[in-house]
């Protein structure tokens, strides 16, 4: 399945939380959907999963529209809320009987599929248990049940991890891992950039509901290495994340001549020089060949006092795009 | 699928099984259960005492005994079919990310009649629950089953209302909407029990048009409204939502004066003259709620709402009219007003005196068009105050403080009453003998047409935005996706 979000817009009164998004995913990918507070993700992902409407705009699950076909997309889509299950007197399993019946799953089928998602997501044991007495973590375990029930092909969830213990986020991780490997495309929304970067094959960043940069890890990363002007990739979703290094490098003074050593070398593809005499040097290389790249430097003179080494991530991404400013 | 992999419970709807099965986990619902079978035996109790006191039992004990149980059987009804219900709607709907009619793709028609499904069945057998003691009232004579029956069923139309009005302030899924539910029952409850031994003394003597009117026609139009209310609440955001309201309110337009004169013909009167006062009372009153609920709509129609719209101009005339918007919505009271403004209107000699009744609803419905054009056309001033806000508050100063005021003024002050209700429909300019004959067209037309047409003014610019974003453009079809 691909999903098209196309020049997306929705205003609250003179609040404009989406402004012309656009991007697409397919099957099989896990994409990160990142952005400060107040970027316009869970309006995005709302009119996504068909709970909110756009002003301009429309999102395409392989041609069908949101904005016509409201009921036929939530047949397509799990949504996963942030916030948690809240019905009062229904049990676990009654309550994914219910959506189960109000998906059409009949009979046998029902009851198989029911038994699936609650070993799936290990319900089991609490399943004639009160969803009101529930603690916080085992709610997400039902939300997210409620949202497979129906086998959609596209799973949103609204930060998902927010608020679980280490061990259910490792949980959730997996659950993840396993749907994604199942074909199925998943978007999901965190603020915990490190645990998406493990998780996702994708980021699309926002800030004041402007899509700021979108495509696989690895090329996002380079975008920043390039300090490129961002740009909408839509192409799918199946680099591996390479070895890019970012080498802080810290220097008495004249670190301009740093920089300009550092630029003859085949490895390095930038150069930024920070206050402080900080150069940061953005380089493709293994780790053996970290010495010799330093030695040149040593070997030239030059009035370097230390340097770390660092791997280009998703928060260092994210605070690179954003710029923090809330709407 | 396969029939023999079904189960019985599949061919049911799954909102009436969710919420049979959470009314059976319900404390409240099991406690008022067991409150009312409680309150039963009390009532039986105290016959014993009486007895024993008394030695011999009155003649009338067995209706005093019914009237306690019904009276008991009410108040449990009321709290678990109409305000549980409704309460346990409004809290599922509180938190729109939960609210499982967005969840699932169920259609509103279906969710509202589970949740009206499964209300009927609890009323079904909580009434079960109180048959025992019934049979009991019985045997303790003074009252006769056939009697009985007709209270019950006199009762029936009295709590589809309740269950219908309860389902409707679940569906607004606000907190405010129970309490109103409350007050508006609090209030409501005893002259409506009034009524129903009123009419259940009246019954044996044949009922009259009033009577049928308040017993069939009156709770069927409100239940239909309660329902097609509560479907368009929890319809999309931005869905047509008016269009199965309007539609329904155009076709009461028919169906109430037919009903009307159908109960004319059976009580022996005027049938031409009641279908002429019920076509106009129902006119009024449609145009009245078309007006008030159009305030409540958005002037730019929503991107599904432009998708659907029909290119023929004649067809996206009609579209304009039913679909949601504010604009639509004023244009068609002001046109069903006009339409009742514009035709003759004479009764026979035996029913003049309708001709003040239908004056005061046809007036009162211009005004309400007046007020509902005019908070459309502050909001459009102010975007920032809802126009729901200006309503509320125009109703108040315009119509509630000058009618609580008129009250205090006593009546030989009339220059001065008159001045005050200038604003609301209990204005009346004085003139001898206004309400006689058709001279009543001459005044509505005097008094009542520069407000119509005030109110066309106010809104002109709400009502020609909305058409004009219903002009298909160029854009809009290139865009149309369609289901593979």
């Amino acid at each position: 399945m691909h999903i098209r979000i196309s020049h997306l817009s929705r205003s609250f009164k003179n609040v404009k939380a989406v402004n012309d998004l656009s991007f697409e995913f397919s099957s099989g990918n896990v994409f990160g959907f990142i952005g400060p507070n107040g970027a316009g993700k869970t309006t995005t992902i709302r009119i996504m999963a068909s709970m909110d409407m756009p002003d301009a705009g429309d999102v395409f699950f392989d041609d069908i529209s949101v904005v016509n076909y409201p009921e036929e997309v939530r047949k397509l889509i799990g949504y996963m809320p942030d916030a948690l299950p809240g019905f009062t007197d229904i049990q676990v399993w009654e309550y994914l009987d219910f959506f189960a019946r109000s998906f059409g799953l009949q009979g046998r089928r029902r009851r198989q599929t029911l038994a699936e998602i609650e070993e799936f997501t290990s319900l089991g044991e609490i399943r004639e248990k009160s969803i009101a007495s529930l603690s916080k973590g085992m709610k997400q375990r039902v939300s997210l049940a409620r949202a497979l029930v129906h086998n959609p092909q596209v799973l949103i969830m609204d930060e998902p991890a927010a608020g679980l213990d280490p061990r259910a986020r490792l949980e959730l991780r997996s659950l993840l891992k396993i749907l994604a490997s199942q074909g199925k495309a998943i978007l999901l929304s965190s603020h915990i950039l490190s645990e998406l970067q493990d998780i996702c094959n994708g980021a699309v960043i926002i800030e004041q509901g402007r899509l700021l940069s979108a495509g696989t890890i690895p090329q996002l990363l380079s975008q920043v290495q390039r300090q490129a002007v961002p740009e909408v990739s839509d192409d799918a979703v199946s680099a591996e994340p390479d070895g890019q290094l970012l080498l802080v490098i810290r220097c008495l003074h004249d670190s301009e001549a740093v920089r300009l050593k550092l630029l003859e070398h085949p490895a390095v593809q930038n150069v930024i020089l920070e206050p402080g005499h900080i150069v940061q040097a953005q380089v493709k290389c293994t780790d053996a060949e970290i010495p010799a790249l330093m030695g040149t430097l040593f070997a030239a003179g030059l009035p370097i006092i230390g340097f770390t080494r660092q791997e280009l991530g998703l928060e260092e991404l994210f605070m690179r795009i954003t710029s923090g400013k809330v709407q | 699928m396969n029939s023999a992999d079904r189960d019985s419970s599949d061919f049911f709807n799954p909102v009436l099984i969710k919420e049979l099965r959470q009314s059976f986990h319900n404390r409240g619902i099991l406690s008022l259960m067991a409150l009312l079978l409680i309150g039963q035996l009390l009532v039986l109790l105290v016959v014993h005492l009486v007895q024993v006191s008394s030695k011999t039992l009155p003649d009338d004990l067995g209706k005093a005994v019914f009237i306690a149980i019904i009276t008991i059987l009410q108040v449990c009804l009321f709290l678990s079919c109409s305000l549980g219900i409704g309460q346990r709607f409004m809290q599922e709907r509180l938190n729109s990310e939960l609210d499982f009619c967005k969840l699932t793709a169920l259609s509103p028609v279906r969710i509202i009649w589970g949740k009206l499904c499964s209300a009927l069945v609890l009323l079904l057998f909580i009434h079960s629950l109180c048959l025992p003691f019934l049979v009991i009232a019985y045997f303790l004579r003074g009252i006769a089953i056939l009697q009985m029956l007709k209270v019950v069923l006199l009762l029936l139309p009295l709590n589809l209302v309740l269950v219908f009005s309860g389902v409707l302030c679940g569906a607004v899924g606000k907190k405010n909407s129970i309490s109103l539910l409350i007050v508006a029952i609090f209030f409501l409850a005893p002259p409506a029990t009034a009524m129903i031994f009123e009419m259940s003394r009246l019954w044996n003597q044949g009922f009259g048009m009033e009577e049928w009117l308040a017993v069939l026609v009156v709770p069927v139009f409100w239940c239909g409204l309660c329902f097609v209310l509560s479907v368009s609440i929890i319809s999309h955001t931005m869905a047509n939502r008016m269009l199965p309201i309007r539609i329904y309110l155009l076709a009461t337009l028919l169906l109430f004066p037919a009903a009307v004169a159908g109960l004319a013909a059976l009580t022996d009167q005027h049938v031409l003259d009641f279908l002429n006062i019920s076509f106009s009372i129902i006119t009024a009153l449609v145009s009245m709620l078309i007006a008030l609920l159009a305030v409540c709509e958005r002037s730019r129609p929503s991107l599904h709402i432009l998708n659907q719209c029909p290119r023929n101009i004649l067809l996206r005339g009609g579209f304009f009219l039913l679909s949601s918007g504010s604009g639509g919505g004023i244009l068609l009271a002001a046109l069903l007003l006009l339409s009742l403004l514009c035709r003759p209107l004479v009764l026979s000699s035996s029913n003049t005196d309708w001709y003040e009744p239908l004056w005061y609803f046809t007036n009162t419905a211009i005004y309400m068009l007046f007020y509902a054009a005019l908070a459309v056309f502050l909001h459009e001033l102010m975007p920032r105050i809802s126009s729901l806000f200006w309503l509320t508050l125009l109703l108040v100063l315009l119509l509630l403080l000058p009618s609580v005021v008129s009250v205090f003024i006593s009546a030989t002050d009339s220059y001065m009453l008159e001045y005050l209700t200038i604003t609301s429909p209990f204005y009346s300019p004085g003139w001898p003998g206004v309400y006689v004959d058709t001279s009543l067209n001459a005044m509505l037309y005097c008094h009542s047409l520069p407000l119509a047409a005030t109110a066309l003014l106010l809104a002109s610019s709400s009502i020609f935005r909305q058409w004009h974003a219903l002009v298909p453009k160029s854009t809009a079809a290139e865009n149309q996706p369609s289901l593979p």
